[in-house]
């Protein structure tokens, strides 16, 4: 990374449910071309924050703002056309429609005609490796094939951004770096990712920075290595007990 | 998504057989049941554009159908213009209400039953003011004379001159009808090729992947919505030409919601030849109990009703889906051996 320019930023943004505060304050700077990994433990805000940044939510304060520009009262389609788009925890297959017809979808972001459409979904198909699935219906598609469709059809909408909600999870250790590998082929390509990860070991692996959230505060932010020493992520992630053990 | 070229193929070979069959069998009872199983498929085609294809069921089509069968009747009886005129008047109307519509119950998110219940609701709304108008306006304007004609409907004076879109023949009608159902055919196919037509796909199966892939749903619907309505008012105009007559609950009840949601649902909601195949069985089996059970009142509907419960339970793709489904079981009866038997896998080793 040569320059620091920020992509992405979250401003003093804050988000309540009601009583609950989901996130608060949140400060967090996006840069061009990093693997941003946004980790925490159940209930931290991770999700939120996300829903936040693509629009899927609105902030009660702060904003967020994406190339410079404010996404303020912008719906997520809106952001999508301005280069940032997401994955979802639960992968959603559009299920009625072939694996093809799913990326097709995310490529008529940009392509005008079916021709144009089909021939970037089958080039983004062959980059996450579901070619071979390519004409079978996306019900029919197991999860770890559900996840690559996932991260197939938001890609083919060419996003400058990508935020990446676990597409490791529910998958085993051998699919897991595949998926992980895969992302980093991502980032060669030019596209800054934010990722929510629950398994620490590859967010860990794969992450240039780190961001930890706990009851929607950001609490840590820094390189990877670091954030694992950091003794508020300790806590926040094993309890208060572990660290009295400690002493 | 069948390849394109395809499906124009299996319209024009359609279009070519069904527009001999006149020619061929001049029975006036055949080709009157072949107009209802047109028009029934061409206003189920209607509503599978926005019900199959965008995915937002309306049970209140025939708010759409009875504005598109009043206008076109009301300007031909009050003021003698042409129904060929007056049917885009009608359409326009029902496409204005159709966005009203929209943009109310997709601005309070109403999706599902909840979007159904809102346009049924708006329907039997239309059906009211359909009934009651000519009394409100006895009442504040009476200059305006009589309108819709009340609970008693509007007869349509029988002429011999199709420049209304009158005739004493049928053929007239059919070719009409089968004229409609190629046009809306031709939309279908082409929709299922284009940006708009996976669209409204995205929207139908799952409304976030549509918003976080960069369209925006709130227009995709009303587009569909707009374009639904339109289509299925010509469709009430068409209506009220062959019958040469209509009243608020033939044109407007709750049964011409059902009967113009039938054909998709029953031949396969989102597909170009479903309608098609669901009105021609809906008319078929509807001519022939009657035919059968004739000397006993109400029976016929009752077994009609049977038959429609049976098809939704068994084939809840449609008719459509029976070619699949036999594949499916010809698979399970072709190789047996092939898998290993659930008790042999269960078998503890």
């Amino acid at each position: 990374m040569a320059e620091r320019s920020p992509i992405l930023e979250a401003r003093t943004v804050t988000k309540r449910f009601r009583g609950l505060v989901a996130v608060r304050d949140l400060d967090l700077v996006v840069y061009e071309g990093e693997i941003l990994g946004l980790i925490g433990p159940n209930g931290a805000g991770k999700t939120t924050s996300f829903n936040l940044l693509s629009g899927f939510e609105r902030p009660d304060d702060g904003e967020v703002v994406l190339r410079g520009e404010s996404m303020r009262g912008l719906e997520p389609w809106q952001i999508c056309r301005r280069g940032l788009t997401r994955t979802f925890q639960i992968a959603k297959p559009l299920a009625n429609l072939t694996t093809l017809q799913n990326v097709m979808v995310g490529a008529f972001n940009h392509a005008r005609s079916e021709a144009a459409a089909q021939r970037e979904a089958d080039e983004v198909l062959r980059f996450v490796g579901l070619d071979r699935r390519r004409d079978v219906q996306a019900r029919a598609l197991n999860i770890a094939e559900r996840k690559r469709l996932e991260l197939a059809r938001a890609l083919a909408t060419r996003p400058r951004v990508l935020l990446l909600d676990e597409v490791a999870a529910g998958l085993n250790p051998t699919e897991g770096a595949h998926l992980t590998e895969l992302v980093r082929q991502v980032r060669e390509r030019g596209v800054t990712i934010v990722l929510i990860e629950h398994v620490m070991r590859s967010v860990m692996t794969v992450s240039d920075r780190v961001a930890v959230l706990h009851h929607g505060i950001k609490i840590a932010d820094g390189p990877p290595r670091d954030v694992a020493r950091d003794q508020q992520v300790i806590q926040a992630y094993l309890g208060e007990e572990y660290l009295f053990a400690q002493q | 998504m069948s390849g394109l070229r395809r499906q124009l193929f299996l319209i024009a070979a359609f279009g070519l057989l069904a527009g001999l069959v006149p020619l061929v069998d001049r029975d006036q009872y055949h080709i009157f049941v072949i107009i209802l199983v047109l028009f029934n498929a061409y206003l189920g085609m209607a509503w599978n554009l926005l019900g199959g294809y965008a995915g937002q069921f309306s049970f209140g089509h025939a708010a759409f159908f009875g504005l598109g069968a009043y206008t076109s009747t009301v300007l031909l009886v009050r003021s003698d213009v042409s129904p060929w005129v007056g049917m885009w008047l009608g359409g326009l109307l029902a496409l204005l209400f159709g966005l009203l519509i929209g943009l109310l119950s997709f601005r309070y998110r109403l999706r599902g039953p909840y979007f159904a219940l809102a346009t049924l609701a708006f329907a039997e709304t239309a059906r009211l003011v359909a009934t009651n108008l000519d009394q409100i306006l006895a009442e504040w304007a009476p200059s305006l004379g009589k309108i819709t004609g009340g609970p008693t409907g509007i007869l349509i004076p029988l002429r011999n001159d199709f420049g209304s879109m009158l005739s004493l023949q049928r053929e007239p009608f059919y070719y009409t009808a089968l004229g409609g159902v190629l046009l809306v055919m031709l939309l279908t196919a082409c929709l299922e090729h284009v940006r708009l037509g996976y669209a409204f796909a995205a929207v139908r199966e799952s409304e976030d992947v549509a918003q976080a892939v960069g369209i925006d749903v709130s227009r995709i619907k009303l587009i569909a919505m707009m374009l639904s309505a339109f289509l299925t008012a010509l469709g009430g105009t068409f209506y009220a030409q062959l019958f040469q007559f209509i009243d608020p609950h033939i044109a407007v009840g709750v049964p011409v919601s059902i009967s113009i949601l039938l054909p998709a649902i029953v031949g396969g909601a989102g597909t170009l030849f479903g309608p098609l195949l669901g009105a021609a069985l809906l008319v078929g089996i509807s001519e022939e109990t009657r035919r059968i059970l004739q000397g006993l009142p109400g029976a016929a509907q009752l077994v009609y009703g049977l038959i429609l419960v049976l098809v939704i339970i068994f084939l809840p793709g449609g008719l459509v889906s029976i070619p699949r489904r036999l594949r499916q079981l010809g698979r399970r009866l072709g190789k047996p051996s092939g898998r290993p038997t659930a008790i042999g896998r269960q078998e503890p080793a």
